[in-house]
């Protein structure tokens, strides 16, 4: 009886001593690089916006979002999202200006880091021309 | 006319060109030295991956099915053709597109120059050339479009050189090489793939087996893609060029009048883009029939 006693209480410091000496977790933090297009670009009408980027975690990501928007006529022209789990992205979209007019565009790139609503985003700023 | 040392010929000249050239098998088939006449159809299969600063964004698989054909129009011409038909998939981490459609049709025209013989009516060296065009009748990618590689047709005529030299250096065994150059024009908008070189070199191995032949060819296959260029000019970025050195291996089985075929190629090493894109396994597998009228007596032996 003695025995099961003493093996108990030595399970339960074990386990105190364990828990106590583990590390709280790191937030994951992302590295986000928008490699093309770059701040003050113009694309000509008709031509391809490239939209290169990646994404890189310190551990494990909970998928991003791209969107392109016009900020002349604050319309969304493009949108697109990936919500698989990794530790890091790439992508490489194109979109064709086909605005009409000369607008101020944003390219926006959003991480989520959990599923608490923790984000990372990055913005560029270019010029979608007539 | 015998079979053990016969020539074993697979031409490669693709037509779709994702890796600025490649894509789309025409194969003139087994049995160069011999006077089949050939309809079948072939699937072939490749998939690739595309890397952006080492993280994959894309990957890429290819299916192909060819209607393929070979006439004998004289002792020592061959006629080859095939029509693929392609189904195309980029698959993104924002997107996925998928193109389908008839590719561009091919010919090439082989000439023997040279057919050795043994007592035994074996064949001892073969050695033929041959020219191909590839005609751009095949369903291209629209001029904007950001995706011609996925495209089955190019849009533009390529035009090769081929030649195959074939010793028996035993009774059932052959070493075959082949050398192919294939050169490429430019299309409507002014965008050309470069030209691409090959050489591949195989053992070729034949036994009787059951009512038919088996006949193997494990070997070596090295290829060369020139850059991409636009109006003349070298492409900004990425511009298709590299090398492939793969292993490959043809398995067929030819009974009285069909010929089965198998050949499955897998990349070695690699460089394409500086790195960028990466060619998984190629396989193919075909079915022909044989139209020939002493095609009983080329079993014997």
């Amino acid at each position: 009886m003695n025995l099961k006693i003493n093996i108990s209480i030595l399970l339960l410091l074990s386990f105190v001593i364990w828990t106590g000496c583990e590390k709280e977790s790191e937030p994951v933090k992302a590295t986000l690089t928008l490699i093309e297009p770059t701040a003050g670009d113009t694309i000509p009408a008709g031509e391809a916006l490239h939209m290169h980027g990646t994404v890189e975690g310190t551990g494990e990501l909970h998928g991003y979002s791209l969107t392109l928007t016009n900020l002349t006529t604050n319309q969304l022209v493009y949108s697109g999202s990936n919500d698989n789990h990794q530790t890091s992205y790439a992508f490489d979209e194109h979109w064709v200006n086909m605005e009409g007019v000369t607008s101020s565009m944003r390219l926006t790139l959003v991480v989520n880091l959990d599923h608490d609503g923790t984000t990372s985003s990055k913005s560029v700023d270019f010029v979608a021309a007539q | 006319m015998s079979l053990v040392g016969c020539v074993f010929l697979t031409y490669s000249i693709w037509s779709c060109d994702i890796c600025g050239g490649v894509s789309g098998n025409a194969s003139i088939g087994l049995l160069a030295s011999t006077q089949f006449h050939m309809i079948g159809m072939k699937s072939n299969f490749n998939s690739y991956r595309s890397y952006l600063e080492r993280i994959v964004h894309s990957r890429e698989r290819l299916f192909q099915q060819e209607l393929t054909g070979r006439w004998q129009l004289a002792p020592r011409i061959q006629l080859i053709g095939s029509i693929p038909y392609q189904i195309g998939m980029q698959k993104r981490d924002l997107g996925t597109d998928i193109i389908s459609g008839l590719g561009d049709p091919r010919l090439v025209v082989n000439y023997i120059l040279l057919h050795q013989k043994d007592d035994d009516m074996s064949t001892r060296n073969f050695l033929s050339l041959g020219g191909g065009i590839k005609t751009p009748l095949g369903k291209k990618a629209p001029e904007t479009s950001m995706i011609r590689n996925l495209y089955p047709g190019t849009g533009a005529w390529n035009i090769s050189g081929l030649l195959v030299f074939t010793k028996r250096i035993s009774h059932n065994i052959s070493l075959q090489q082949e050398g192919i150059c294939t050169f490429k024009t430019s299309d409507k908008s002014g965008y050309k793939y470069g030209n691409t070189y090959s050489y591949s070199a195989s053992l070729v191995w034949n036994k009787k087996v059951g009512i038919g032949r088996i006949i193997c060819g494990p070997g070596l296959m090295l290829e060369y893609f020139d850059a991409s260029t636009n109006h003349g000019l070298p492409l900004e970025g990425y511009n298709n060029q590299g090398y492939l050195g793969e292993g490959q291996l043809n398995i067929h089985y030819l009974s009285y009048q069909w010929l089965w075929g198998m050949n499955v190629k897998q990349p070695i090493i690699q460089n394409f883009n500086e790195g960028s894109m990466k060619q998984g396994p190629f396989v193919s597998i075909s079915l022909s029939y044989l139209i020939t009228k002493t095609n009983k007596n080329e079993l014997k032996n």
